[in-house]
């Protein structure tokens, strides 16, 4: 029964996150067109994209609009392995043991060296030298996204975000300093998901239009979305329900669980209204700024774990 | 018309195969004491059996390293055609087998100088191949200060009786480094001569397996003595400044790949590159041992095991890289039109999958090197929690570049194979049967790489008695499906994640049958793919090399504060000079004053040295 349980509610899990993925992406543009004064953005423009990202869409795209799949293809499995991966309401899922921070975020990474790939394809230079400005600019996020892990593994002892959500349940009520440098890392990572949208530029550019836009627009939900989650956990990762409470209890859990459900979506709601706020009011045209920001956060972030370090023993 | 003619052996049949069937033979062998764990055999000198000195030692360790290095020999032998019939590979082969099983340090030493002896054949003296050469002799000849003090076999070292007892345990230990990191290529990473190893002008092929064998010979030294003599000498400064010496030239390393237009240098430097990174496992096992001091640490079983299978990948891995470069070169830059066209498009993809499997990309082998090397950092003791915490970020910072500049330059070799593909008319071509051969080494070298990428656990079961040997303390924690860094903490399933991706995959592909092929797309922006592509104009924009004459005006425009200081030593120079020409007038005018009144003078000289003498006293 706890094992049928935990079954359904990954796949739940699995399911609520790649069917939401272009619905958070179209709430985020919503809240940045009305902070900005503009008109909202046709739903029926979303609802076309989804259309297209249907399964029989995916296979037209697959025999003869676009030549080069595979690469897509192993972008989008990269996601949805990695929202498969990563913890949204509960802990303790079948893929929990599976949720290391590194491999998630490397899983992530894949996605932006295959649309490189897929740039040196395509003849024209345009899409290609943006596709490199961009891979570029996602590599520089690298020490940010060690030293993440690093904060974690200090933190927890251990570097899966399962453990992570176990670690401060076990805790119970902590001072705020622990919870602190995850909270700043945190920040640094909304630095990254800040311009994630940029493969919407392409439209009918180098060969990017039609179905191939749709799909490479999805893959780019569906990244925002793991991004998102992955900040929701760092930022508060007691809300998530936990199966191993009172001795494994399951009435419990099952208590806990729309609790977890109910702060994972006020968390994305959250997020992304801060995120249309940062895009309205911030304005930070190079991506080499965004970088140094998330740089120094994630820096701060140790800073602030070593001030509740004794230098003694 | 001799006695003993000059090509005796050369038309016996079946006799160029006799390498690779030797290579089988030994890779046999090795399997076979690694899988039955063989105790330590050794052979005694035979007719100097009252010195007890053994002569070639065979243990786990040395087993291991064998396996590693024949598993190479047989990918080089079987693809190309020079190297089962050339001398020297031979020769090479013999000897590096050698060294990893002698005993003796006589005859240690005496088999590293005949290896670089052998090796100066391949230099190159444009290059300042020089220096290069002469540094790992000065690493063996200062290998003979251990002689000062008494005469020592390879296994006696092992011993820590022996080990505290010698007085020179510091110049002991950096010129093993030294000659380790020499033979690793982390030296000549640190110069601009990659190319000291130049390119066989007598025949088409090329001599890459030198690296491979040069840097199995490294590490099994390092993994011998290194770590040996590190957990004697309680020297935690020597291990930090190897960690760092290693990270700096790999990080030299990938500059250069981003730097360099030929294919085969920018490989070679990927190869350093791991290289360097895997220095950091060897240091950071080294100062485990000395921080735990012969107790039990479960930890040492995960950080060999990540060692072990580090060294794997990278040297299978850049052999089959350097086979796919020497296909490419042999077949393109030589003979351009013997090559099938469909030969080229797979050698493409097999350089697009070696960066799968290589770089650090999930769920890879490149991917669980790191992983292992990363957590390996989790294991630092706490006996002063900021320093080595402090450590860490210093060391985690070094690897975010490390991996930046990896990925960047496997790019950028996918960048320098697609120039030199398309550069070529491959329209007329046969085919030839060599290939066959090589694309089977190849492939070879595929499967194995991927089924370690899959099952890691597989070189865990090789590396256990090895590991064993080591350090006496294993805890039988990896199997084969999984892998912990310590009980109840973070778990790496490679084969779990791409059992998903498969899935996902056949998912995809089985619905896509669904749909009929030939219907068109009827889509709302109505956009259509042009069939017709430019491919030659793709490249020429798209290259991470950044310009060497960019970087030097970004650099004098950052440190112009020098350019300032170089502009007043000029105008010092200026007035100096006007100075001179000033005084420079009156030099005629002095020396005939001087030869005139030259008695006065002398006169003068005296009586000042008479009257201060006197004050003095």
């Amino acid at each position: 029964m706890f094992w049928l349980a935990i079954f359904v509610l990954t796949l739940i899990h699995w399911g609520m996150l790649l069917y939401g993925a272009s619905w958070v992406m179209w709430l985020e543009n919503c809240f940045e067109a009305k902070i900005q004064g503009l008109s909202r953005p046709p739903y029926k423009y979303y609802k076309t994209q989804l259309r297209m990202v249907n399964i029989h869409r995916f296979s037209s795209f697959s025999i003869h609009t676009f030549p080069y799949k595979d690469y897509v293809i192993i972008a989008l499995c990269g996601n949805i392995v990695a929202a498969a991966l990563i913890p949204s309401f509960t802990r303790g899922m079948l893929t929990g043991y599976l949720s290391d921070f590194l491999l998630i975020t490397g899983l992530l990474f894949t996605s932006f060296l295959t649309f490189f790939l897929l740039s040196l394809k395509d003849t024209y230079s345009f899409s290609r030298k943006h596709i490199q400005n961009l891979l570029f600019d996602r590599l520089l996020f690298l020490p940010v996204i060690f030293f993440i892990f690093i904060i974690i593994g200090y933190t927890t002892e251990e570097t899966s975000l399962d453990g992570l959500v176990a670690y401060f349940h076990r805790m119970g009520n902590i001072s705020i300093i622990a919870y602190t440098p995850l909270v700043i890392a945190a920040c640094a990572l909304l630095m990254l998901v800040w311009d994630m949208p940029d493969y919407k530029d392409m439209e009918g550019k180098d060969c990017f239009g039609g179905s191939d836009h749709g799909l490479m627009l999805y893959i780019n939900d569906l990244q925002f979305m793991v991004w998102l989650s992955l900040i929701a956990v760092l930022i508060w990762p007691q809300s998530l329900a936990d199966p191993s409470i009172n001795g494994g209890d399951m009435l419990s859990w099952l208590r806990s669980l729309p609790f977890g459900l109910i702060a994972w979506i006020g968390k994305i709601i959250a997020l992304c209204f801060i995120l249309a706020l940062f895009r309205s009011f911030l304005f930070l045209p190079s991506t080499a700024y965004r970088s140094g920001i998330a740089m120094i956060l994630s820096f701060l972030a140790i800073i602030v774990h070593f001030s509740g370090l004794n230098g003694g023993e | 018309m001799g006695y003993f003619p000059k090509n005796f052996l050369k038309n016996v049949p079946y006799l160029k195969y006799l390498t690779f069937w030797g290579c089988i033979l030994g890779l046999i062998l090795s399997f076979i004491a690694l899988i039955f764990q063989v105790k330590t055999a050794s052979i005694s000198y035979p007719f100097l059996s009252f010195t007890k000195i053994d002569f070639f030692v065979l243990d786990q360790i040395s087993a291991l390293f064998l396996f590693f290095l024949f598993s190479s020999a047989t990918l080089f032998s079987l693809s190309l055609v020079g190297c089962s019939s050339d001398r020297i590979f031979r020769i090479m082969l013999v000897n590096s087998v050698l060294i990893i099983l002698t005993g003796d340090f006589y005859c240690f030493i005496m088999l590293s100088g005949t290896f670089i002896l052998l090796l100066s054949r391949f230099l190159d003296q444009e290059n300042k191949a020089f220096l290069w050469s002469i540094l790992p002799l000065l690493g063996v000849g200062s290998l003979f200060i251990l002689f000062y003090n008494r005469h020592l076999t390879m296994m006696d070292w092992l011993s820590p009786i022996v080990i505290t007892s010698s007085f020179y345990l510091f110049c002991i230990s950096i010129a093993i480094a030294v000659f380790c990191c020499s033979f690793i290529g982390l030296i000549a990473g640190y110069k601009r001569c990659v190319s000291n190893i130049t390119l066989g002008i007598r025949e088409a092929y090329s001599e890459y397996w030198v690296y491979v064998f040069m840097a199995v010979i490294g590490f099994y030294l390092l993994s011998r003595f290194w770590l040996q003599n590190m957990a004697a000498s309680n020297d935690i400064l020597l291990d930090v400044c190897f960690i760092a010496g290693g990270m700096i030239g790999a990080i030299w390393a990938g500059w250069q790949c981003l730097s360099i237009q030929q294919l085969n240098q920018q490989v070679y430097s990927l190869f350093i590159l791991g290289n360097g990174f895997l220095t950091q496992t060897i240091g950071i096992l080294s100062i485990l041992s000395i921080l735990s001091k012969q107790n039990f640490v479960p930890w040492m079983n995960f950080g060999y095991h990540g060692l072990y299978l580090g060294i794997a990948v990278q040297i299978i891995g850049f052999s089959t890289a350097f086979l796919l470069t020497n296909l490419i070169q042999r077949r393109i830059a030589i003979l351009p039109f013997d090559f099938p066209s469909t030969w080229l498009i797979e050698t493409k993809r097999l350089f697009l999958c070696l960066v799968f499997l290589l770089s650090a990309l999930p769920p890879f082998a490149g991917f669980t090197v790191l992983w292992m090397n990363l957590h390996l950092l989790f294991a630092f003791p706490n006996d002063h929690q900021l320093m080595t915490r402090l450590l860490i970020t210093l060391l985690v910072g070094g690897d975010a570049i490390l991996i930046f500049l990896m990925l960047l330059g496997w790019l950028s070799v996918i960048i320098s194979v697609k120039k030199i593909v398309f550069q070529k008319n491959t329209d007329n071509a046969s085919i030839d049967q060599n290939l066959l051969r090589s694309g089977l080494s190849i492939y070879g070298g595929f499967i194995f790489l991927l089924s370690i990428s899959i099952f890691p656990g597989i070189l865990f079961y090789l590396s256990n008695a090895a590991i064993e040997q080591g350090t006496h303390n294993v805890l039988p924690e990896s199997s084969i499906f999984s892998f912990t860094a310590f009980e109840g903490k973070a778990r790496f399933f490679p084969w779990a994640i791409i059992l998903i991706y498969g899935m996902v995959l056949w998912i995809y592909y089985e619905l896509s049958k669904i749909r009929n092929v030939g219907e068109s797309d009827q889509l709302p922006f109505g956009h259509s793919v042009n069939p017709q592509r430019d491919q030659k104009t793709i490249f020429i924009q798209s290259s991470f090399n950044f310009g060497e004459t960019a970087f030097r005006n970004m650099l004098l425009r950052r440190l112009s504060f020098i350019v300032k200081f170089k502009d007043y030593c000029v105008k010092l120079d200026k007035c100096y000079q006007i100075c001179k020409q000033y005084f420079l007038n009156y030099e005629e005018f002095f020396r005939e004053r001087m030869d005139i009144s030259k008695e006065k003078i002398l006169l003068w000289i005296l009586i000042l040295g008479f009257l201060s003498t006197f004050i003095m006293v």
